[in-house]
């Protein structure tokens, strides 16, 4: 039922299986209950050490109620995420930002799918990431953290920016070593 | 004095009791038919709200629906007479309220079975009128008459069997001294039809099969049996030309939805739009917008009655937006196909021909794969109301983009069980939106455009006050410059906009009236 359902309000989307593909879909999934667990690529000690001062990742990102909100808290991602998603999402940010549009809703009231948001205002430019919207007006959340409400009539301008993550991409700033290990200290933040 | 008192009663019985000539002519300050004319358009005559100070709108007061529907659709026009609303609420109640301060005077209250069978939430679209009788269409398949005083059952009379698979939201529509309502059911595999009850007696007077069965023409459009569970609703309220006699009434999708296999053939009179004769419920013409749909792109929607000179010739036309994302002119008298142009995005059709026909695009079909198709099933536009202004000559429709996955899957028909043959989902990363259009009558050309950011479920209604009122998905109502659209005025409801708005006057003032979420919403100039 989760797989033909997805699971409300979460990035799983419902899928469209029928008769045999569903149930041998069904047994795969459970198969990977009794899999042993995934090798770390690296040394994960050495990991939290990148995690905490090159990657500077305490900026966005909240650990057991340290760091900041302005991206996914990583509390339990080694509970959810594998080690080659958490490679493409350091890698390549914009490759696969959350998006809830694979089910079919009756009603689409914002927000939904994550969006960047840039408006431009008679005091300058605001980046932040969309909370709600009207016609009339929006709400974001600023890269700053800051809540903020704008009436479109005071906008200059409002600038959507589908598929984009304020996450720089670190293929230039970790060697391959510190890659592994930062994963490798992602993969065991498994804490409820 | 004694018969001075009688005198009076009887002028006053007069004045309220409310008469076809009424209906065909309602006082620019009461709404008396779901559309407020039989011609469709959905426009209030007052002008006391106007574009100088829409700015100074208020809400006045608030109407909470206390029914505890999980799905709360608040889908009612209201009639409006002599300072007096008649209301429906979820699943099937009615209400009558004071219009200056939303008191309820009476309420009726309807236990409906647990097994009725609704596919889009327990809905009602409001009532009619006639003398000193509502009616009022009920879940369970009913038609019922409510003394509009005391909301008293006056007769209660079966259209069709719930356990059929059919229910009823649709507002009737009064024509002369007959009530005319339609069914739901088109997910579970009714057999859809039009009815004409004698409003005084409850008595059926003629039914009219939106589906043929053997032997009647159209028959041959269906395969074997599955003219059985043909489908083919009439679940939105139609219009009626008094001159012509007709009743025009849109017809909704064939079943099952999605799986055109098991029933080959064109599947009259699904996805159509039909004139009836007033008084037999004979078929006069049949125009069917999308033959063997199998998208769910039911044409219930209301038909709208211009009359205007096209191509140098003064024509009687009916306009419709359909759900297919294509807008029609065609001659109301004879049903003649004039003209289509896709006013919304559309990617199931080359083109429409000059007969009036789709010509497909077959990866458009709904398969293993699921393609994707614009509009998606809930249609470019869905059942909210257009509206026309003779003021400037616009027709405006609430637009949907929003494009879907198509699904088929085989299914057999089990009685009360869902019967669609598939699926839709959403496509992945698109964010879908909408727009108020305002179209050229004549060629569907877009004049203005006003964007929404999700797909509306709310309709318009254009006023002699220079305004179109309308409703966005996020709970925004909404003033626009009916020859601009631009945005005078906005009011955050904070509930889901599903209905469509309406205006009337009491003691000389004029309301503006929108349901959201379980409340009703006044709004005056104070």
């Amino acid at each position: 039922m989760v797989i033909l359902n997805g699971i409300p309000n979460t990035a799983m989307p419902p899928t469209r299986l029928f008769g045999d593909e569903l149930r041998l879909l069904a047994a795969y999934v459970r198969s990977l209950a009794n899999q042993p667990r995934e090798p770390l690529p690296g040394n994960p000690a050495l990991g939290e050490a990148v995690f905490r001062g090159k990657g500077g990742c305490l900026r966005c990102h909240m650990v057991g109620g340290e760091g900041a909100r302005m991206g996914p808290e990583l509390t339990r991602i080694g509970a959810i995420r594998g080690a080659a998603h958490l490679r493409q999402s350091i890698l390549e940010p914009e490759a696969e930002t959350p998006n809830s549009f694979a089910q079919y809703r009756i009603v689409i009231p914002l927000p939904d799918n994550f969006l960047m948001v840039e408006l431009r205002t008679k005091d300058g430019r605001i980046r932040g990431v969309r909370l709600n919207e009207d016609p009339f007006s929006i709400q974001i959340r600023g890269l700053d953290d800051r809540l903020e409400s704008f009436l479109k009539s005071e906008l200059a301008e409002l600038i959507r920016q589908p598929g984009a993550s304020p996450m720089p991409s670190y293929r230039n700033t970790l060697g391959a070593r510190e890659l592994d290990d930062l994963i490798s200290y992602l993969l065991t933040l498994t804490e409820e | 004095m004694r018969a001075l008192f009688i005198a009076f009663l009887t002028a006053a019985a007069g004045v309220c009791q409310v008469s076809y000539d009424r209906l065909l002519k309602p006082e620019q300050e009461n709404w008396l038919n779901y559309s407020r004319t039989y011609n469709g358009h959905r426009y209030s005559p007052l002008s006391q709200i106007h574009r100088g100070n829409v700015a100074r709108l208020r809400p006045v007061w608030m109407y909470q629906s206390w029914n505890t529907e999980s799905r709360p659709r608040f889908e009612t026009t209201p009639i409006a007479l002599e300072g007096i609303l008649y209301i429906t609420e979820q699943p099937s109640d009615a209400a009558a309220l004071d219009a200056r301060t939303g008191r309820p005077l009476w309420k009726y209250s309807r236990e409906i079975p647990p097994d009725v069978r609704a596919c889009c939430a327990r809905v009602n679209r409001g009532m009619a009128i006639l003398g000193d009788t509502l009616y009022l269409g009920t879940l369970d398949g009913h038609l019922v008459a409510l003394d509009r005083i005391t909301g008293r059952v006056q007769w209660d009379t079966t259209v069709v069997d719930y356990k059929l698979g059919y229910s009823i939201t649709v507002a009737p529509l009064v024509v002369k001294d007959k009530v005319i309502i339609g069914v739901a059911g088109g997910e579970f595999g009714v057999r859809g039809l039009l009815d004409a009850y004698d409003a005084k007696t409850g008595k059926r007077v003629w039914r009219f099969w939106t589906v043929p069965g053997p032997g009647e023409p159209g028959h041959e459009t269906w395969t074997g049996t599955s003219w059985q569970q043909g489908g083919a609703g009439t679940w939105t309220t139609g219009s009626f030309d008094p001159d012509l006699n007709l009743v025009y009434w849109g017809t909704g999708n064939p079943g099952p939805d999605y799986d055109g296999e098991v029933r080959p053939g064109d599947n009259l009179y699904s996805c159509a739009l039909i004139a009836l004769d007033a008084d037999t419920g004979r078929l006069k013409w049949h125009f069917q917008f999308t033959p063997h749909d199998v998208h769910d792109w039911d044409s219930n929607h209301v038909p709208v009655l211009v009359d205007a000179t096209m191509d140098g010739r003064p024509r009687k036309l009916v306009l419709v937006a359909n759900r297919s994302g294509f807008y029609y002119v065609l001659d109301r008298v004879t049903g003649e196909f004039l003209r289509a142009a896709a006013y919304s995005r559309q990617n199931w059709a080359e083109r429409i021909d000059a007969k009036g026909r789709p010509v497909l695009r077959p990866e458009a079909k709904p398969s293993r794969e699921g393609p994707i198709v614009y509009p998606g099933f809930h249609g470019a536009t869905n059942w909210f109301s257009p509206s026309y202004s003779a003021r400037t000559g616009f027709f405006y429709v609430a637009t949907r983009e929003e494009g879907t996955r198509f699904f088929r899957e085989p299914v057999s028909f089990r009685l009360g069980s869902v019967y669609t043959g598939g699926g839709p989902s959403g496509i992945p990363g698109v964010e879908p939106k909408g727009s108020i259009q305002a179209l050229d009558p004549l060629t569907g050309g877009k004049r203005w455009e006003f964007a929404l950011p999700s797909p509306p479920w709310g309709g318009v209604m254009a006023t002699a006050g220079g305004l179109l009122f309308g409703g966005s998905t996020e709970g925004a109502f909404f003033a626009l410059d009916d020859e601009t659209g631009k945005p005078l005025w906005n009011f955050s409801t904070g509930g889901w906009i599903n209905g469509n708005p309406m205006s009337f006057a009491a003691r000389g003032k004029q309301y503006v009236l929108m349901p959201s979420g379980r409340v009703l919403i006044a709004f005056a100039v104070e």
